[in-house]
């Protein structure tokens, strides 16, 4: 990649800038993330590779708006995260961004469409709409047939297909998936990878890859970006 | 997030704790029951005991006498208590003689029930007739025979005797010369015959009252026992007796202290005592009652007009009692003062009161009862709102458990864009569910038993009172159809505030974390 400065944040997906987090109590802090600043350009695909414990989901989490930052500011999709009320917190969850994690977090009593189609209860889509939106979500990630299964009568890698479906739900401008495939064998795991990457490039979607394999890291994206303690390795 | 969405969660969270809901729902079911029989039963036997009374008409009626006593003081070497005693003792026994003394002596009227007083009572606004209760006792002659009879004053528009009418017509007027007497004062006087009886009407009836003074046959009465039924002639024969009974003594063998006591028995005592006066006029006989029927008697003054003979219009009679000077000075004992409207009861009554006068009304009587029943059945209610409350605190236990259990649930919903408010209307909306269906249920159950426990209550009524009522003593106005599940929801929706609260804090990262 020729390095040009990134001009305009109309380009930028994320920004974070002296990203601090800490846990615990001021007398013993964990400092799960130190200082941390890059820039993520749109329809970038990023690895955010490093050892258990060096702060990947913590980062992930404050992208996703799910936690809130200590000190230091991140934008995604043009608004400072930090700053936003928290009901405009649960907006950027439900319409900026999709999540993926490591457990799939599906709801067990409820069918693969129903999981699907949770985010647009909350955006306040009408019922018809959510089953068709859910339909076609579930047929993109090649589980068309299974819709009104229940999580627990589905495979590991179909759980996560059902996940990725949920995240892709609303077209989210950023996906931010954490160790997708950590739960599944190696097969499966390609797939889904395979799945997550296509999607994105298709679809110019802004993709932050949390794992720990450094040649899928390498392989199936454009940049990795390394954590250790809590510091981000040049 | 739409309504319909809130609501399907909420019931879909609830379907999947089936045995828990159902156990949560009967509490507030309960409790609601309770609550809606409580108000149901407290606001129809108020309605009862107004509509029974109201029957009667006598609500409209206050019943008003002379105040007595109060006047005279006891003199002060009376409250004097002698001898070596307790200073609490020597109290004690002061007040118990001073209260004696007040029951002992007999004052006379300190405000009385004059024809002016009266005349000022009907002047007062909302009264529509003021009328003596005047019973005698009295002798009718009818042609040759004659008897003791006993007489009433009685308004010429007085329903009561008027549908007992069988022959002729009623008191034309309040000041009429006219009577109405019954079949059985009839016959005694020797009509019988129905034909007789049909021509009674026209013919002239002598009253004769005794104002001031008891009836000589009164001695009878003293000798042996017994009620004297004495003629005319007999008693005029008294009369000669009983005045020339102090000459009788000297003849009597008795010892001189003996003579000395009599005769200062029976010195008369207040020489001043007004003279005694006897009436004696013709009355038209304008109509023949049938013999009572024993109903009516549920009425205030129902016992007298069993045994009513006569019947005087009213006018007449409170003319003729007043030819008394003793009785014009006294005035009456018990004069019943009608209002136009029962609104106007009680500020009537309070007129009356004002002028020094004693009042009965049943409206004190019956908002005493109602009060009384009011005690009973709030009591309920209050039992009835802490079973309420009870069930609330079940209800936020168990949601406070399923806010823990359905922790994860909760990290999914805000992880994909649930916001807090979200999440806390999803638990009221559990909150409130409970709420309305065992509200309703409650109140449902609450009306159906109604119906058993009215015919009992009816049937123990009857029986033991023998009042057959007319409506059930349950009501359902709308305040209770609606207040009551409507009270239900709130008190569940509040009770699901605090867990619906802490569902909508629970922080996502530590609810998914997946250790
Ligand atoms: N809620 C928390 N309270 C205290 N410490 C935390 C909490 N979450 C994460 N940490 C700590 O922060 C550090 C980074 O955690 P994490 O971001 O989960 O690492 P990774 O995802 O890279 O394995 C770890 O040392 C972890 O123990
Ligand atoms: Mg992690």
């Amino acid at each position: 990649m020729i390095a040009t400065a990134p001009s305009i944040s109309a380009d930028v997906s994320v920004q974070a800038s002296d990203l601090t987090r800490t846990y615990g109590k001021a007398a013993a802090p964990i400092h799960a993330l130190r200082s941390v600043s890059f820039t993520i350009h749109r329809g970038e695909r990023v690895a955010l590779l490093g050892k258990s414990g060096s702060g990947k989901s913590t980062l992930l989490n404050l992208l996703g708006g799910l936690d809130r930052p200590s000190s230091g500011s991140v934008h995604v999709g043009g608004r400072d995260l930090a700053r936003l009320r928290s009901r405009d917190l649960a907006r950027h969850r439900l319409a900026t961004v999709g999540m993926i994690f490591q457990s799939f977090n599906l709801i067990p009593s409820r069918t693969a469409a129903e999981n699907v189609a949770l985010p647009l209860v909350f955006a306040g889509k009408r019922r018809a709409e959510r089953r068709k939106a859910a339909q076609h979500a579930l047929e993109v990630v090649g589980l068309g047939q299974r819709t009104d299964h229940r999580p627990t009568e589905l495979s590991g890698g179909e759980q996560q297909r059902v996940a990725i479906a949920r995240a892709l739900v609303n077209c989210p401008a950023v996906l931010l998936a954490d160790e997708p495939t950590g739960n599944l064998d190696s097969a499966t795991a390609d797939d889904i990878v395979a799945l997550l990457t296509d999607h994105v490039r298709t679809h110019g979607t802004t993709l932050v890859l949390v794992t720990h394999d450094e040649d899928l890291a390498r392989h199936c994206t454009d940049r990795v970006l390394r954590l250790q303690d809590g510091h981000l390795l040049p | 997030m739409r309504l319909v969405d809130v609501v399907g969660l909420g019931l879909s969270a609830l379907l999947r704790q089936k045995v828990r809901t159902l156990l949560t729902t009967l509490g507030v079911l309960f409790g609601s029951f309770v609550l809606v029989a409580s108000l149901s039963v407290r606001q129809g036997v108020h309605e009862t005991i107004a509509r029974e009374y109201q029957k009667y008409g006598e609500l409209r009626k206050i019943e008003v006498r002379p105040t007595y006593g109060g006047t005279k003081e006891i003199p002060p070497e009376k409250l004097e208590v002698r001898g070596t005693m307790s200073e609490e003792r020597r109290q004690r026994l002061r007040q118990e003689i001073q209260r004696r003394w007040k029951q002992g002596i007999r004052v006379d009227p300190a405000k009385t029930l004059t024809r002016e007083r009266m005349k000022e009572i009907a002047a007062l606004d909302h009264v529509k007739s003021v009328e003596p209760v005047l019973l005698q006792h009295g002798r009718v002659t009818l042609g040759k025979k004659s008897m003791d009879a006993l007489s009433l004053a009685a308004p010429p528009d007085s329903a009561e005797f008027r549908n007992r009418l069988m022959a002729g017509s009623f008191l034309p007027s309040a000041d009429s010369q006219s009577v109405v007497v019954t079949e059985y004062l009839l016959y005694q006087l020797g009509i019988v015959d129905d034909a007789d009886v049909e021509r009674a009407p026209g013919k002239t009836l002598e009253l004769e009252y005794r104002l001031g003074r008891p009836a000589p046959s009164l001695l009878l009465t003293l000798m042996h026992g017994g009620n004297a039924q004495v003629s005319p002639e007999e008693e005029k024969v008294l009369e000669k007796v009983l005045q020339r009974l102090p000459d009788a003594f000297a003849k009597l063998d008795l010892g001189a202290e003996e003579r000395a006591t009599v005769e200062k028995l029976f010195k008369p005592r207040t020489p001043t005592a007004p003279e005694g006066i006897t009436i004696r006029e013709p009355f038209a006989i304008a109509g023949v009652l049938r013999c009572g029927d024993g109903g009516g008697t549920e009425q205030r003054w129902g016992w007298v007009a069993g045994d009513v003979d006569v019947l005087v219009p009213s006018g007449t009679a409170t003319e003729m009692y007043f030819r008394s000077p003793r009785h014009r000075e006294h005035g009456f004992d018990t004069v019943i003062v009608e209002v136009d409207d029962l609104t106007h009861v009680k500020a009537v009554n309070q007129q009356i009161l004002a002028m020094g006068l004693q009042t009965v009304s049943l409206v004190d009587l019956i908002e005493r009862e109602q009060f009384s029943y009011l005690l009973i059945f709030s009591s309920m209610t209050v039992v009835a709102v802490v079973a309420l409350m009870v069930a609330a605190l079940g209800i936020t236990n168990t949601m406070l458990m399923s806010v823990l259990e359905r922790i994860r649930e909760i990290g999914i919903m805000k992880a994909v864009g649930a916001r807090e408010g979200h999440i806390q209307t999803m638990f009221l909306v559990e909150g409130a569910l409970i709420g309305v269906v065992g509200g309703l249920l409650g109140l449902l159950m609450g009306w159906v038993a109604s119906f058993p426990a009215d015919a009992w209550v009816r049937s123990m009524i009857e029986q033991q009172i023998s009042i057959k009522l007319e409506e059930s003593i349950f009501v359902f106005p709308p305040w209770l159809v609606f207040g009551t599940p409507l009270f239900s929801v709130v008190v569940t929706t509040l009770a699901a505030f605090y867990p619906a609260r802490r569902a909508a804090r629970v922080n996502p990262i530590a609810a998914l974390r997946h250790d």
